[in-house]
């Protein structure tokens, strides 16, 4: 059932693509720059966030106050203060499409699940940031998702009153509250770029940046809508009051929806309970390689005696799988003779892909179920057919 | 053929558009309407995407 669920849902994926291919020229298509989208994003944000760090005084008298002068007094203030809220946005819709992407197109199973985990760490980290940016404006909406936050960690088995102390900075909200926020929200979002380095090193060739039409329509949009929907603060906090409502921001602020019917700890239990469904993902199928049509083929072997150390294999490899070293012995074939280097396949790493043998042109790398002398035959196989049907 | 002349054509079009936009940039600007000169800041740098996009098709530049 969930495996013919995601089959549908990767060739509804794919025809999208082919959609978007009918508009669009192939390289250009969006989605294959979903990664790299939420990178341009994430630059924006650090961007804008340090202008707007210049002019924010993390206190209780004067963080309210502070946003308000950037809005309303620094020149374009406002507009990089409305493009750091709606990049934040754009930020979450690109990794969320990054990540339905990747799980409808099966690319997070096997070789690949370091990545899915490393992704879900930087959802956890992204999401942090991005909700604690939310109360460093100190209006109504932050002093009732403080409020919020406080009775969930508190509801927290065993540690939550220390994880409320911890989140506040103290018993209850004080001078030291802000600059907690303030360091939960910097904090994370530097955490960000060491979480990548994790998402990006078992990748050779990961689309990091997207094309330069999509990062001037991506920065385009974020000035037209940081200037047509200005972002702006609600009432100021006031000590002791309890406002009725906020509005809200679907992306970020969701789980405190689920708070009208629900205990905000049993909200906060759901998104845990989502977050490590979404971290065993990876492992929740139980096919047999076989049946996936995986690991049938055997993992790459270098055939010794026609490498050449060129290091094509080594450059072409996705999955990190081939090592260069210093050659112990001079090849055999003419081509061989001279080599520095000898490639070697990491077994625990090596996904039968095939990409390898695509890219020597030596014939130095067989995948062992896989001959040539077994394509062939298969080949000549398939071309005998039709000729002995006809007859 | 007659499809890359119609591509050009819009992407004329949009350039002259891209100018209007300029214009509004600096007439915000000059008369303290900062969100006008944002916005078209922004509508300036979508045109630009549109035209990227119609010399490919126009077959004026090729894939990187």
């Amino acid at each position: 059932m969930y495996r013919r669920l995601l089959t549908g849902l990767q060739s509804a994926t794919l025809r999208l693509d082919v959609g978007i291919q009918r508009v669009l020229p192939q390289d250009f298509n969006p989605l294959y720059y979903t990664g790299g989208l939420a990178n341009l994003f994430l630059t924006v944000l650090v961007v804008s966030g340090i202008l707007i760090f210049l002019y924010y005084e993390p206190s209780l008298e004067g963080a309210y106050a502070s946003v308000e002068f950037l809005t309303r007094d620094v020149p374009y203030g406002v507009v990089f203060r409305g493009i750091h809220r709606y990049a934040a946005d754009a930020y979450m819709v690109a990794i969320l499409l990054h990540l339905f992407r990747n799980w409808f197109t099966d690319r997070y199973r096997e070789a690949r699940d370091s990545q899915w985990l490393s992704g879900m760490v930087l959802l956890v980290f992204s999401g942090l940031a991005g909700f604690t940016g939310y109360l460093l404006v100190w209006d109504e909406r932050s002093q009732m998702l403080t409020s919020l936050t406080v009775q969930a960690l508190r509801s927290v088995p065993l540690v939550g009153h220390w994880l409320a102390e911890v989140f506040v900075g103290g018993p209850g909200v004080s001078d030291t509250t802000l600059p907690r926020f303030l360091f939960l929200h910097v904090g994370p979002a530097m955490a960000l770029y060491v979480l990548l380095w994790w998402h990006y090193v078992r990748l050779r060739h990961p689309k990091i940046w997207p094309p330069a039409v999509w990062v001037l329509f991506g920065l385009g949009l974020l000035f037209i809508l940081a200037s047509v929907l200005p972002a702006t603060s609600g009432r100021p906090a006031q000590p002791g009051a309890s406002p009725e409502g906020f509005p809200v921001d679907w992306f970020y602020l969701w789980p405190y929806v689920l708070a009208r019917w629900m205990a905000p700890g049993w909200a906060l239990a759901l998104v845990v309970a989502l977050l490590a469904y979404g971290m065993v993902i990876p492992y929740t199928l139980r096919e047999t390689p076989e049946e996936r049509g995986l690991r049938a083929l055997g993992q790459a072997v270098v055939v010794d005696e026609n490498c050449t150390g060129c290091e094509l294999c080594y450059y072409d490899c996705p999955y990190n799988a081939i090592y260069m070293v210093p050659s112990p012995a001079p090849g055999k074939s003419r081509a061989a003779a001279n080599r520095k280097l000898l490639a070697v396949v990491v077994d625990s790493r090596c996904v039968e892909c095939g990409i390898c043998i695509g890219a020597c042109p030596f014939e130095a790398l067989e995948l062992p179920r896989m001959l040539d002398r077994d394509v062939q035959q298969r080949i000549q196989r398939g071309a005998q057919a039709p000729a002995a049907a006809a007859t | 053929m007659r499809g890359a002349a119609s591509a050009l054509a819009l992407a004329g079009f949009l350039a002259v558009l891209a100018l209007v936009c300029v214009a509004a940039m600096v007439y915000g600007e000059w008369f303290d309407r900062r969100l006008l000169s944002s916005g078209a800041l922004g509508v300036l740098l979508v045109l630009y995407a549109a035209i990227v996009v119609l010399f490919r098709k126009a077959g004026i530049t090729a894939e990187e």
